[in-house]
């Protein structure tokens, strides 16, 4: 058995890949690019085996994914408190990702590559469970707001993965933790109407918001401010419009969002 | 440079990796908000400017793709086009014929 890592990724991803698992909070905004950079690299990287050659990422889909999910997201969909719970049933998961690939010969104390693929592998596994508890926070909040919507049904595997998370007035969207968006947005675009995320406002603070395309944004009827990527923090809770080149996206606070679909679901109720 | 995973000993390297698993079950990766919006239209100008131009024509009501003029990874078949594993089939919706 052998593991491959592709030439592009260099020790400067290594290094900061090890920083990040040390300590996220000292990276800079070049790390995190390099960071992300150096996790798709993974991607490609493989194991050639006597049976055949596998990426990275068909061997986290095949011992990971396949094997953790659905009996992940059983478990969080029966939990009172997701917020509070959740974290002691992430890690509970992620504690048996390296029994598994030492099973399957993929985590060796002796060759350090392996190592490699144990990060990838826990990398995205917290990514993914850390992402399903932040959607089913957020669709739990929003039900328990008042606001109606159809959400797609994370038990099933295939519908799991449909484009949209949930519809609201029409409007399809998608509930993302940070790292998922950058990747989804790197990877596919973005094709849904509007996308909740939580931003981090400061050292401890993260802030709830909706990022929306314009269209989305005037069909719950609403102004703007103009705003730059550096100060949005401050603009904020009002809506910013923030304009990049050909992109130009609405973000605003998480709360004053589910206000205005709710306002134009009661006027809706009411012409009925 | 600080030491690097693959240098470390094994159960170095495993404590590593426990402190990783108990401290990310409980926050996202503290990614800063400006940087993360840099990120962000980085990777969205970045798709914009992946622009695969083709042209087609309509012959006997049929839409049929000329080849790209210049190399992309798709490639056109009458009226598909394929991508990797995916095959696009586009078809033209006929007038409503005046009654």
């Amino acid at each position: 058995m052998q593991v491959v890592i592709p030439e592009a990724f260099t020790i400067r991803h290594q290094d900061v890949v090890t920083r990040y698992l040390a300590d996220d909070r000292q990276l800079n905004s070049a790390e995190w690019q390099l960071l992300y950079q150096g996790i798709d690299i993974l991607d490609t990287a493989w194991f050639q085996t006597e049976v055949g050659t596998y990426t990275f990422r068909q061997l986290y889909q095949h011992h990971v994914d396949d094997y953790l999910a659905t009996p992940y997201l059983e478990r969080l969909l029966a939990l009172d408190d997701i917020e509070a719970q959740s974290p002691k049933l992430i890690a509970e998961f992620a504690r048996r990702i390296a029994p598994r690939l030492q099973q399957a010969g993929l985590l060796l104390p002796d060759a350090p590559p392996t190592w490699l693929f144990y990060t990838y592998c826990v990398y995205w596994w917290q990514n993914f469970a850390r992402g399903y508890a932040f959607e089913i926070q957020i669709v739990r909040d929003l039900r328990a707001s008042g606001i109606e919507l159809h959400t797609h049904d994370i038990r099933d595997p295939v519908e799991r993965r449909s484009v949209a998370d949930l519809v609201v007035l029409n409007m399809t969207g998608d509930i993302k933790t940070s790292t998922y968006f950058l990747r989804l947005a790197s990877s596919h675009g973005l094709l849904n109407d509007f996308y909740v995320t939580r931003l981090w406002a400061g050292k401890q603070q993260r802030m709830l918001v909706v990022f929306q395309k314009p269209a989305a944004w005037e069909t719950i009827d609403g102004d703007t401010v103009e705003g730059e990527l550096f100060d949005l923090l401050h603009l904020l809770p009002q809506p910013v419009k923030l304009q990049q080149g050909d992109t130009t996206l609405i973000v605003v606070d998480y709360e004053t969002w589910k206000r205005r679909v709710l306002q134009v679901q009661r006027r809706e109720h009411d012409d009925e | 440079m600080s030491k690097q995973l693959t240098e470390m000993g094994y159960t170095e390297f495993q404590e590593l990796i426990e402190n990783y698993i108990a401290r990310s079950a409980q926050e996202d990766d503290a990614v800063p908000a400006s940087t993360f919006l840099e990120l962000l239209f980085t990777a969205l100008s970045r798709r914009v400017q992946n622009i695969v131009r083709i042209e087609g024509q309509v012959i006997n009501d049929e839409l049929i793709f000329l080849p790209p003029k210049e190399e992309t990874p798709l490639q056109v078949q009458g009226n598909q086009i394929l991508l990797g594993n995916l095959r696009v089939v586009v078809t033209l919706k006929r007038k409503l014929q005046p009654t």
